[in-house]
Formats: C-alpha cells, structure tokens, sequence
C-alpha cells in the first residue's frame, strides 16, 4: 500500500512563495485561491518575537474532516492516502470549507482570472460553484506512475510545489515505504504535524 | 466566512417554524384551552421551515446536485439534516392541506411530527458543532442553544401569527406566559454559551467580537434587547395586543440577528497557534532555531 506525503523542512523555507507561484501556475486557481502559501508566522511580542515561515496547503488527512462532513460523498480519499473532490458530485454547500481546520479549501463561485480580456496565465477549466483544493497533482503522480516513473524522485511524477522549491525545503514520497526519503526524514528529525489535536493524521509533516 | 444571511435565514426559519409547530402542538396535547395555537403552529410550521430550505438552496454554489444532500447519512450532520426537515415538511404540510380541507388528522402522526419538529431544531447546532477547527461553533452547548432559541422564536411566531389571525390575544396570554419562561432559559443558555466561549483561547477573540467588537451593536441591542428584554416584558406585562404583536415581532428579528453574529463570529482557529512560553518540544526547536 502506498500513501503519498510531504515533508516540510522549515529551517529550509525562505518564504520565497515559489511553491504558491507554481501551484497557482499549474493548476490555474483564480485571485485569491490559494490551494498553497506560505505563511508569515509570528510569535511573541516585541521586542521578543520570532518568525518564521510555515507552508501550509491540503494536508490530505488519514480522517479528513471535510469528508466527514460532505453530504454528498463528494470529497473522498483514494486508496493511496490522496484526498480528492469529485466535482460532478459536489453542491457546493461549503461545509467542508468551514470544517477544514487547515485553511485548505475554497468554493469557487466566479470565474475570475488576474487580466482583461485575453489572459497570459492560463484559466481553470474546472466547473464553477464547487469546492476546490490542492489535489497534490494525481494527475502527474499517476501519469508518471503509467510511464514506470517513480514520483518524488522523477520532477514528471512529482507534485509542481516540490519540484519548484528552490531550497529543496519539499520531500515527497511514500509514507508507507520505510527506506523513502520521506520516511527517513520524518523518522529522523521527530516530525510533527498541524493541530494533532483535531484527530485527523494530516500526510504533511513539519521539520526543523 | 462562507455563510452569510441566506444560511442565518435558513437557520432562523428552519429553527422558527419547526418550533413553532412543536410548541403549539404539544401545547394542544394539553386540551382546547390552548385554541388556536395548534392550529397557528401547523399554518406556520411547514411553510416557514420549507421558505428556510429555499434560501439553504439558494446558496448552493452547484444546485444541479442539490439532491445529493442526502446521500452522506453515515457521517455528515447536512444530510441527516436533510432527510430531518424534508420529513418534517412532508408530513407537516400534509397536515396543514388537511386543516384547510377540514380533514381530521390522527394525533400519532403529529407526535411523529413533533419529534421531527424537535430534531430540526437541535441538528443546527450539531451541523456547526462538526466544525471542529471553529472553536466557537465546536462546542455541545451550541445545539442546545439552537433549540432554546428555536423553542422562544417558535412560540413567539405562534403569538403574533394568533394574534393577527384573530385580532386578540384570549388563550394566547397563557402562550406568552410560556414564552416568558422559555426566553429565560434561553438567556442562560446563552450566558453559558459565552462563558464556554471566553474560557478556551481559541474563542475568545469570537466573544470579544460580540461583547465589545465590531458584533457588540448587533449583539446587545439585536439580541439582548430586541430577542430577549422585549419579549419578555411584554410576555409578563400583555399591555395590548398591538404592543405584544410588536414585541413578537422583534423577537423573532432578535433571532435571526443571533444565528447571522454566532456565523459571523465563528473564525476559523489560528492555524498555529502556540503559547511563546510554553511552545512544546518542536515548536520550541523552531522558536529558538528561527531567533538564530
């Protein structure tokens, strides 16, 4: 069995927002639909604050909350960990929106692109009304996959936001398979995850 | 947030309409003493809940699959909602074209009824309370706030709809001796609701935003005054039955000003939120990693 994750090396992000630029290239998300980002976190007061980034997107939970509550059966988890959100199903009732405590999802109502007219970045083809997310780009893991490619090691078989990262702050792989890079780095450096409290055993981990 | 007023008036009419025909219905289990509040409720109950289901659809960003609202039973609290309240329009409406007709209506059937009745009234507050990354809304306090709100809007709506309909309070009175009764419980509630809500960090800033931010005019004057105080002196003191129409009428504007700030208040929690003193072990790694 596969499960498919993400390690996020915070003492690599820079807060460049590369991986965001990427995301929002490749999948054509509109203005102000942030599948990912990178957060500017604070903590303390002055003078004693400390910051730090923190890159946040769909944490393709082990218990996602957002299908716990879908009524529609809409959003639904595949066999190799990948949450997914079945447009032809979903209402676009946005309790999954609100349910998510990650920040992770956005019902699309417009169809909204950053230019006039003729557009140089590309537009969603995705049907309107309906929520979306990161989707951790099955369709490159699953093509590259078909072609006898290993993803998290072959850039065609790899989710865009890993590929961009200029400091290499991204892991991608298997969670399941003890001797990938993933596994390793999550085992060695005691990775955490966000909001362990809420029960869900998000497949993005967090290391320093 | 995402809800906005169409979902605050789904609340409030699912909330109002179903408590309205509970609380008249039970009230008519009692005897004739009671005339006409069954059958006020049963005129309101079905059409103001039904009304509600329109605004819930018409937020709906991909109507064309509204009717899989009741495909997900097993876990979500949206579609065990859906099947509660078409249930209950079914068989309450049912009712009502019976009233019209002069059709008798076996009293089995309306207990069915108000048993639907009653679950539309707490769902609501499960249907929030499944937010869990909404501190403010993740609480068990919040259905039984639903249903003391929906049991005083309810009756209120039984009175000023009496009221109009037979141009005098007669048996009424003893309705809004009940209401009294029913906006005290719901204050408690209420004043619980907040005090669960100022104690857990993550809600507090919500609290704040209703007791002293930008929510405090539409909380105190709408809620506290409008919802509750009104009512409830004019369901102790009936001066007239104009002032007491009046009165009703502000109370039930009371509870739809409650269901649009308890939406509007329910902000999501800090996605990281740690204490700087007392970070844990990793976040402490980082803290002190990121001070260089």
């Amino acid at each position: 069995m596969v499960r498919w994750g993400l390690a996020v090396d915070l003492r690599g992000c820079v807060g460049c927002q590369t991986c965001t630029m990427a995301c929002k290239l490749d999948n054509a998300t509109p203005p102000k639909v942030m599948w990912r980002n990178v957060r500017d976190i604070e903590v303390g007061t002055y003078p004693a604050v400390t910051r730090f980034f923190l890159p946040v997107q769909c944490m393709h939970c082990a218990n996602p909350p957002c299908m716990e509550v879908c009524p529609t059966k809409a959003t639904w988890r595949r066999e190799d960990g990948v949450v997914q959100i079945d447009y032809k199903k979903c209402m676009g009732c946005g309790f999954c929106v609100l349910a998510c405590p990650y920040d992770a999802r956005w019902l699309v109502k417009e169809q909204t692109g950053y230019f006039e007219g003729s557009s140089p970045v590309p537009r969603s083809s995705r049907p309107l009304g309906v929520a979306t997310k990161c989707d951790l780009c099955v369709d490159r893991i699953d093509l590259g996959m078909g072609d006898g490619k290993k993803p998290g090691a072959s850039p065609d078989s790899t989710p865009v936001c890993v590929n961009s990262c200029p400091a290499k702050a991204l892991v991608f792989g298997d969670l399941e398979d003890p001797d990938s890079e993933l596994s390793t780095i999550v085992r060695a450096r005691n990775a955490t995850q966000l909001r362990p409290e809420m029960g869900t055993n998000p497949s993005v981990f967090y290391v320093w | 947030m995402t809800w906005r007023w169409r979902i605050a008036s789904y609340l409030f009419l699912a909330g109002t309409g179903s408590g309205a025909y509970a609380a008249s219905t039970i009230a008519g289990f009692f005897g004739s003493a009671w005339d006409p509040a069954p059958e006020v409720g049963v005129a309101l109950g079905a059409p103001l809940v039904f009304i509600g289901m329109l605004f819930l659809i018409s937020d709906l960003g991909a109507k064309k699959n509204a009717l899989r609202a009741f495909v997900n039973v097993r876990t979500s609290w949206m579609a065990r909602g859906s099947w509660i309240i078409s249930a209950f329009v079914v068989l309450a409406g049912a009712q009502l074209a019976a009233l019209l007709l002069h059709w008798g209506w076996p009293s089995a059937v309306s207990a069915l009824t108000v048993a639907l009745a009653v679950a539309t009234m707490i769902y609501t507050g499960f249907l929030l309370k499944a937010c869990r990354g909404i501190s403010f809304w993740s609480t068990a306090v919040l259905p039984v706030l639903f249903l003391a709100s929906a049991s005083s809007t309810g009756v209120m709506a039984v009175v000023l709809g009496g009221a109009v309909y037979s141009g005098s309070l007669g048996s009424l009175a003893g309705l809004a001796k009940a209401d009294a009764v029913l906006v005290i419980i719901e204050s408690l509630v209420l004043a619980a609701y907040l005090e669960r809500g100022r104690t857990l960090r993550q809600s507090r800033g919500s609290v704040r935003m209703w007791l002293r931010g930008s929510l405090a005019p539409a909380f105190w004057v709408g809620v506290v005054v409008c919802g509750l105080l009104v009512p409830l002196a004019f369901d102790v003191y009936p001066a007239s039955t104009v002032l007491v129409a009046l009165a009703m009428s502000l109370g039930l504007a009371g509870g739809l000003v409650l269901r649009r700030i308890i939406l509007a208040a329910g902000t999501r929690d800090a996605l990281f939120s740690i204490s700087p003193s007392d970070p844990g072990p990793f976040w402490g790694k980082v803290l002190r990693g990121a001070a260089g």
